[in-house]
């Protein structure tokens, strides 16, 4: 999949639009509903949604591609891993509306106006979100694959409940695989990470 | 069966371009689906994991309903819990009302692949995706729930089973499920040969009411991952009968007796078949229990029941 146009965060001003009934999100402007786009011709439809707080823009040529791919192909965001392909370990998990999800699974088309977040978003008080910062205190990761899925998994549960039970954390770090060191340190992270969003000042808010 | 295989295209290819279609309103939804060449689209899942695949081209023009008004919630009716069919799985198990009507449900959409997946997936797509290994359908088949389908030239009601009706012009609005009866106890089990995050190896949702006496006035077990799943195993004349050891035994074994699971990775058949008898036996043998702790009248703000 190849862009022919790449708005990078901050280069569009496409905030603000408001789909009218039927968006089309894909063929050429102007093809009717239910025509396949031809073959051989340009078929790069534009593609709109909020990315860690930007309004982005990119021009994709299949709507049905995964998230994934425009991320990591179309915007150069590769802090976003891809692994399985299938949805299961979960190192490509980005934030979608609040959900943190597979973003191979996720069909790029149909973020088309919702809000985004990757690992290239986060941030903190000190630079590093809270929940970074806890798996640099408590060695959470090792070849550091799978850690931006733990982080943004982690990111969208604090959201969610800044007061997490056990049961809670291993149900989010589940769906997660680390083929280093086990799931000890991750786990340590993911509690120091709850005890350290309750203290510190978060930017979350701003949001 | 379902195998998930990435099945990544060869370096350079790339599937056709699918168009992707967002109406604003379930009547322009089933305009667009009309003529039958598109597509109904829910959570996107099934699709994408399937883009790789080159012997099955994607259907197009795509058509996204999960976001419609009136297929986004639960609502819930006199004698009935409305989910409309947009709802996500994981809104699904998490949903307290649902879990003390009927645990067989929020279990069965909470054991579906991973957490984050299931932030994904609806309810209507999981059913109308028609894959015998799915959850969610075998429990709504033992409760006996019914699809609210539409078309734009009318509604009917389907069966779960009865999803494989399901005409291309046709999409589920919401799943219907009834409120259980006083003293009904429901439960859900998943079999996973290599512990979690896969298909079942078998599956099997069990409902049990107790009758004051004791007896089991009605029972109802589903069992998914066979031939035509999900399958409601005909249980006739059993009822009546004492809800004890003796009648969970006979209903499990009439469930594998009547059932034709698949050999695959997950197992042989003949397997399966033993597998059949002994997770129905575990299902109904706490949907039982559950329905002796049940409260023995029905109550709008009931907290009552064994979750």
């Amino acid at each position: 999949m190849t862009d022919t146009t790449t708005h990078r965060p901050g280069d569009t001003a496409a905030g603000g639009h408001r789909t009218a009934p039927a968006t089309q999100c894909a063929a050429q402007p102007g093809t009717a509903p239910g025509t396949a786009p031809r073959a051989g011709t340009s078929t790069a439809v534009p593609l709109r949604f909020r990315l860690n707080g930007e309004d982005v823009e990119v021009h994709v040529q299949d709507p049905a591609a995964p998230l994934l791919d425009v991320l990591r192909h179309d915007l150069g965001l590769t802090g976003t891993k891809s692994g399985c392909a299938i949805g299961y370990c979960g190192a490509c998990t980005v934030i979608v509306d609040g959900a943190a999800v597979p973003s191979c699974l996720q069909m790029a088309g149909l973020v088309e106006g919702r809000d985004v977040r990757t690992v290239e978003g986060l941030e903190g008080p000190g630079g590093l979100d809270p929940v970074q910062e806890a798996f640099v205190a408590r060695a959470g990761l090792q070849c550091g694959f799978c850690t931006p899925g733990h982080v943004m998994a982690l990111r969208a549960l604090l959201d969610a409940d800044p007061e997490p039970d056990e049961e809670r954390i291993r149900e989010v770090v589940d769906g997660n695989y680390c083929r280093c060191t086990g799931y000890v340190k991750i786990l340590d992270s993911a509690r120091e990470a709850v005890a350290r969003q309750k203290t510190a000042p978060t930017t979350e808010e701003e949001r | 069966m379902t195998t998930l295989d990435s099945g990544p295209l060869p370096v350079g290819a790339s599937p056709a371009p699918v168009t992707l279609l967002t109406p604003a309103t379930l009547d322009e939804a089933l305009r667009l689906i009309a003529g039958g060449g598109a597509a109904v689209l829910g959570g996107g899942v099934g699709h994408t994991l399937r883009r790789g695949e080159r012997r099955r081209p994607a259907p197009s023009p795509l058509v996204s309903v999960a976001h419609l008004p009136g297929l986004t919630g639960i609502t819930r009716g006199e004698d009935h819990l409305a989910i409309g069919a947009g709802v996500r799985l994981a809104a699904c198990a998490a949903d307290e009302e649902l879990g003390r009507a009927w645990p067989v449900l929020t279990e069965a959409a909470g054991s579906v692949a991973t957490g984050r997946i299931r932030e994904m997936v609806t309810l209507g797509g999981n059913i109308a995706a028609r894959d015998d290994s799915h959850d969610p359908p075998v429990a709504l088949t033992a409760v006996g729930a019914t699809l609210a389908v539409r078309s734009a030239t009318g509604s009917r009601t389907l069966t779960v089973p009865e999803a494989a009706r399901l005409r291309p012009d046709e999409l589920i609005e919401h799943v219907r499920v009834p409120l259980p009866a006083p003293r009904t106890g429901s439960a859900y089990e998943k079999f996973l040969v290599r512990g979690v995050w896969e298909y079942a190896c078998v599956n099997v949702a069990a409902v049990v009411t107790l009758e004051a006496d004791g007896t089991a006035g009605h029972l109802a077990l589903a069992v998914g991952s066979v031939a035509g799943g999900p399958v409601a195993v005909d249980l006739t004349g059993l009822a009546g009968a004492p809800a004890d050891a003796a009648l969970v035994a006979e209903a499990a074994d009439r469930a594998a007796a009547t059932t034709s699971p698949y050999g695959d990775v997950r197992g042989s058949a003949a397997y399966k078949t033993r597998m059949i008898a002994e997770f129905a036996r575990r299902a109904l043998t706490t949907a039982v229990r559950r329905a002796a702790a049940a409260p023995d009248r029905p109550s709008k703000h009931s907290a009552g029941g064994d979750r």
